[in-house]
C-alpha cells in the first residue's frame, strides 16, 4: 500500500531534482550552500519518512530558497499524504484483519460445531474481503456436499457392512456346521473304511477256509463213497458168509446127530462093560476071565467114547466157531447196514455241507469282492471328504476372516457415521 | 531146620535121667503168633507136606491127610483149631510129626524153630486167663529169649474132638 | 498072587476121586435112572452132572443110587494099600461113611461105604437143618 505512495513519491522526486539543476551556478554556490543545508534538512526529512516517521514535517518558512520551500512543502505534503495513506492502510488492515478473524471464527464454528447451515456474514464489508468470503463460502459449500456424500456413503456402508456381517456370520455358522458335519462324515467314513477293511479280511479268511473245507469236503465225499462201496462189499460178503455158515451148520448138525447115536451106544456099552467087570470082581477068582473080557469091552467102549468125545468137542468147537462166524457176519451185516446208513447219512451231510460250503465260498468271494469295491469306494469317499473338509476348513477360515473383516467394517462404518453426524447440513 | 534126624532123637529117648535135669529140650514151633513147643522126644520128624488129600466131612482144622513113608498121617492146624486164620497150605509147608501114645499127628505151623533148651526152673503151670489155648498147655517156660508155651498133645486132640461135629 | 487083594471101584464126584469096595455096589446105572432113590449131594460133594449111579440095595430092599459124575474103573489092589483112617482123623470126621483110605498111585483115596453114606444123607435130608454136615 505504501508502494503506491512510494511510487508516486518517487515520481515527484526526479522533478524536484531537475529543478534544482536548472538554477545558476553561482547562486548555485550560495544557493548551493543554502540549498545544501536545506537539502540536507529535506534529505533528513525524507530519510525519516522512509524510516517510517511519518510525522516528520518541515517548516517551509524556514527555507529561503523558493525551490526548497516548494520542496519542503511537497515533502510535508508527501508526509501528510503518506501519513494519511498509512492511516488508511492501517484502517483497512484492521478491517480486513477483523474480517479474516470473523472468517476464521466462522470456520472454527464450522469445524467445532459442524454447522454448515449458515453463510459467512462479515460485519466489515471490505472489498478486499470479498474473495475471502467467496472462497470461504465455496469451501463451505464444497464441505456441505462432501458431507452429504459421505453421509450417504456411510449409511450405505453401514447397511452393506451389516448385511455382510450377517451373511458372514451365517456363512461362518453354516460353514462351521458344514465342517463339523463333514468331519463327522469323514469320521464315519473312516470307521466304515476300517470296518469294511475288517469285513474284507474276514471275508478273505472265510473264503480261504471255505476253499480248504471244500477241498476236504470233496476228499471226504470221495472217502465216503469208497466207504460205502466197501460197506456194500462187506454186506455182500456177509451174505455169502451167511450162506456158507448155514450150510456148514446143517452139516455139523447132521454129524452131531450121528455122533449122539454113537455116543449113546458107546455109553451103553461102557455101562454094560462096567457091570460086567463089577460082577466079575464080585465073583472073585471065578469071574476073572469074565472081568478081563469086560475090561476089554470097557476099553473099546472107552475108545469109542473118547473118539466121540473128541468128535463132540470138535463139533462144539465148530458150532462155536460157526456161531461166532455167524455173529460176526451178522454183526458185519448189521454193521454194513448201519455203515451204509451212516454212509448215506454222512453222504447227505457231506453233500449238504459241500453245497453249503460252495455257497459260503461263493458268498465269501462275493463279500470279498464287494468289500474290495466298497473299500475302494469308501477310500474315494474318504478322500473326497478330506478334500471337502480342507475346502470347508479354508472356507471356515475365510468366512471367519470375512466375519472379522465385516465386523471391522461395520465398526468403521459406525464410527464414520457418528463422525458425519456432527456435521449439520440442513 | 530139623531134617530126618532120628538118631539124635533116639538118643534122647534112651537117656532117661534119674534126677530132673537142669533144662529140658522142647521142639519149638511158631503158631498162633507165638512160640509153642512140644516135648522134644515126641517129635518124630519134620516133613514137607506135599499133596494133601482132603477128607469128606472133615473140620477146618483137619485140612487133610498125606502119606509119609507108606503111612497115612492126618494134618492138624492148631491155628484153625483156635479159630484163627489157617496156616497156608503149600507143598512146601512144614509139619512136625508128633507121636504121643495112640495119637500121631502132623502139626503144621507158621514156622518151625527147632529144638530149644528151656531151664526147668522157668517151667510154670500155664496161666489161667489165657482162655482157649490154656486148656491144652502143660506148662510155660522161657528159654532166655522169650516165653514158650508147652503143648500137651492128648489135650489138643481132646479139644479137637470136642470141636468136631459128631456124626 | 499070594498077597490078598481087594476089588476097588473108583469114581468121581465133582473134582474129587473116591473109592469103594465092589461088594456093596449092586450095579452101575445111569445117573438119571428112574424108579429108585437118588442121592446126589453128600459129604463127598455134588456131581456136576448125573453121569452114573452107584446102585446099592437099601435096608428096605429098594434100590438106591449115589449119583456120581463118572465111574473111573474097577481094579484090584493089594490089601496093604487099604489102610484105616488115622486115629485123629477118625475121631474128627463128621461121617461114618469114610471107612479108610486106599493108596492108589501113591495117593491116598478115601474109601467110602456107600450104603452108609446114602443112609446118612437120607437121614440128614429128613432131619432139621442144623444137623447137616458141612461138605468136604
Amino acid at each position: 500500500m505504501p508502494e503506491s505512495k512510494t511510487a508516486s513519491a518517487k515520481a515527484k522526486r526526479p522533478a524536484s531534482r531537475a529543478q534544482s539543476r536548472s538554477q545558476s551556478g553561482a547562486q548555485r554556490g550560495a544557493q548551493r550552500a543554502r540549498a545544501g543545508a536545506g537539502l540536507a534538512q529535506i534529505t533528513a526529512a525524507l530519510r525519516a519518512l522512509s524510516e517510517g516517521r511519518y510525522d516528520t514535517r518541515l517548516d517551509p518558512s524556514k527555507f529561503g530558497d523558493a525551490a526548497l520551500r516548494g520542496l519542503a512543502t511537497e515533502v510535508n505534503a508527501a508526509a501528510e499524504r503518506s501519513h494519511a495513506d498509512l492511516a488508511d492502510a492501517a484502517a483497512r488492515v484492521d478491517a480486513v484483519t477483523q474480517g479474516v478473524d470473523e472468517a476464521i471464527e466462522a470456520m472454527v464454528r464450522l469445524v467445532v460445531k459442524g454447522d454448515l447451515t449458515g453463510e459467512l456474514r462479515l460485519g466489515i464489508s471490505d472489498a478486499a474481503l470479498t474473495p475471502l468470503v467467496a472462497g470461504v463460502g465455496q469451501v463451505m459449500e464444497t464441505l456441505k456436499s462432501f458431507v452429504h456424500e459421505i453421509r450417504e456413503a456411510a449409511l450405505q456402508l453401514s447397511t452393506s457392512s451389516a448385511e455382510v456381517l450377517a451373511a458372514a456370520t451365517q456363512n461362518e455358522t453354516s460353514t462351521t456346521q458344514q465342517a463339523s458335519a463333514i468331519h463327522e462324515t469323514t469320521a464315519t467314513m473312516e470307521e466304515l473304511k476300517g470296518a469294511s477293511h475288517q469285513i474284507a479280511e474276514n471275508a478273505q479268511m472265510v473264503a480261504s477256509i471255505a476253499e480248504q473245507t471244500l477241498a476236504s469236503g470233496r476228499q471226504g465225499e470221495g472217502s465216503i463213497k469208497s466207504f460205502m462201496e466197501s460197506m456194500e462189499k462187506v454186506r455182500k460178503n456177509a451174505v455169502e458168509v451167511d450162506d456158507a455158515i448155514s450150510k456148514l451148520s446143517r452139516r455139523v448138525e447132521r454129524i452131531g446127530t450121528v455122533v449122539e447115536v454113537i455116543d449113546e451106544i458107546a455109553d451103553r456099552s461102557d455101562l454094560l462093560a462096567l457091570n460086567a467087570a463089577l460082577e466079575g470082581a464080585k465073583a472073585g477068582e471065578a469071574g476073572r476071565g469074565f472081568s478081563i473080557v469086560a475090561a476089554e469091552m470097557r476099553r473099546l467102549a472107552e475108545n469109542v467114547m473118547e473118539s466121540t468125545k473128541e468128535i463132540k468137542n470138535l463139533i462144539t468147537e465148530i458150532r462155536e466157531a460157526t456161531h461166532a462166524a455167524k455173529q460176526a457176519s451178522d454183526g458185519n451185516k448189521r454193521m454194513a447196514g448201519e455203515g451204509e446208513k451212516l454212509g448215506s447219512a454222512a453222504m447227505g451231510s457231506v453233500t449238504g455241507i459241500l453245497s453249503g460250503i460252495q455257497e459260503t465260498s461263493d458268498a465269501a468271494r462275493v463279500i470279498h469282492l464287494a468289500t474290495q469295491q466298497q473299500r475302494t469306494a469308501t477310500e474315494q469317499v474318504v478322500q473326497s471328504m478330506s478334500e471337502i473338509e480342507e475346502v470347508t476348513r479354508q472356507a471356515q477360515a475365510g468366512s471367519r476372516q470375512a466375519t472379522g473383516a465385516a465386523a471391522e467394517l461395520a465398526k468403521l462404518a459406525e464410527r464414520l457415521a457418528s463422525l458425519i453426524q456432527r456435521f449439520r447440513v440442513e | 531146620m530139623a531134617g530126618p534126624e532120628e538118631p539124635q532123637f533116639s538118643e534122647f529117648t534112651e537117656r532117661t535121667p534119674a534126677k530132673p535135669p537142669a533144662e529140658a529140650w522142647y521142639f519149638c514151633l511158631k503158631l498162633l503168633g507165638g512160640r509153642y513147643g512140644f516135648d522134644a522126644p515126641l517129635v518124630t520128624e519134620v516133613v514137607r507136606l506135599g499133596l494133601l488129600t482132603r477128607l469128606p466131612a472133615a473140620p477146618l482144622f483137619l485140612p487133610g491127610v498125606f502119606t509119609h513113608r507108606g503111612e497115612v498121617l492126618a494134618v492138624l492146624d492148631i491155628n484153625q483149631l483156635m479159630g484163627q486164620q489157617g496156616v497156608p497150605i503149600r507143598p512146601d509147608t512144614r509139619a512136625a510129626i508128633i507121636h504121643c501114645g495112640q495119637w500121631k499127628v502132623a502139626v503144621i505151623a507158621e514156622a518151625v524153630e527147632g529144638l530149644v533148651a528151656i531151664p526147668t526152673r522157668t517151667l510154670q503151670p500155664p496161666p489161667a486167663e489165657n482162655a482157649g489155648v490154656a486148656e491144652f498147655l502143660s506148662a510155660v517156660g522161657n528159654d532166655g529169649k522169650s516165653t514158650i508155651a508147652i503143648l500137651d498133645l492128648p489135650r489138643v486132640v481132646e479139644a479137637a474132638r470136642a470141636r468136631s461135629v459128631p456124626a | 498072587m499070594s498077597e490078598p487083594t481087594s476089588e476097588i471101584l473108583t469114581f468121581q464126584v465133582g473134582t474129587r476121586i473116591y473109592a469103594t469096595e465092589v461088594y456093596d455096589v449092586r450095579r452101575i446105572g445111569h445117573g438119571t435112572e428112574a424108579g429108585l432113590t437118588h442121592v446126589s449131594r453128600s459129604c463127598l460133594g455134588q456131581p456136576l452132572a448125573s453121569g452114573r449111579g452107584l446102585v446099592v440095595t437099601g435096608t428096605d430092599e429098594m434100590e438106591q443110587a449115589l449119583d456120581v459124575d463118572r465111574v473111573l474103573g474097577i481094579q484090584s489092589v493089594p490089601g496093604s494099600s487099604i489102610q484105616p483112617l488115622p486115629a485123629f482123623a477118625a475121631q474128627c470126621l463128621g461121617s461114618a461113611a469114610v471107612v479108610g483110605l486106599v493108596v492108589l498111585d501113591e495117593s491116598p483115596t478115601p474109601l467110602i461105604d456107600i450104603p452108609t453114606l446114602i443112609r446118612e444123607q437120607l437121614e440128614i435130608s429128613a432131619a432139621p437143618r442144623e444137623k447137616r454136615i458141612p461138605d468136604a
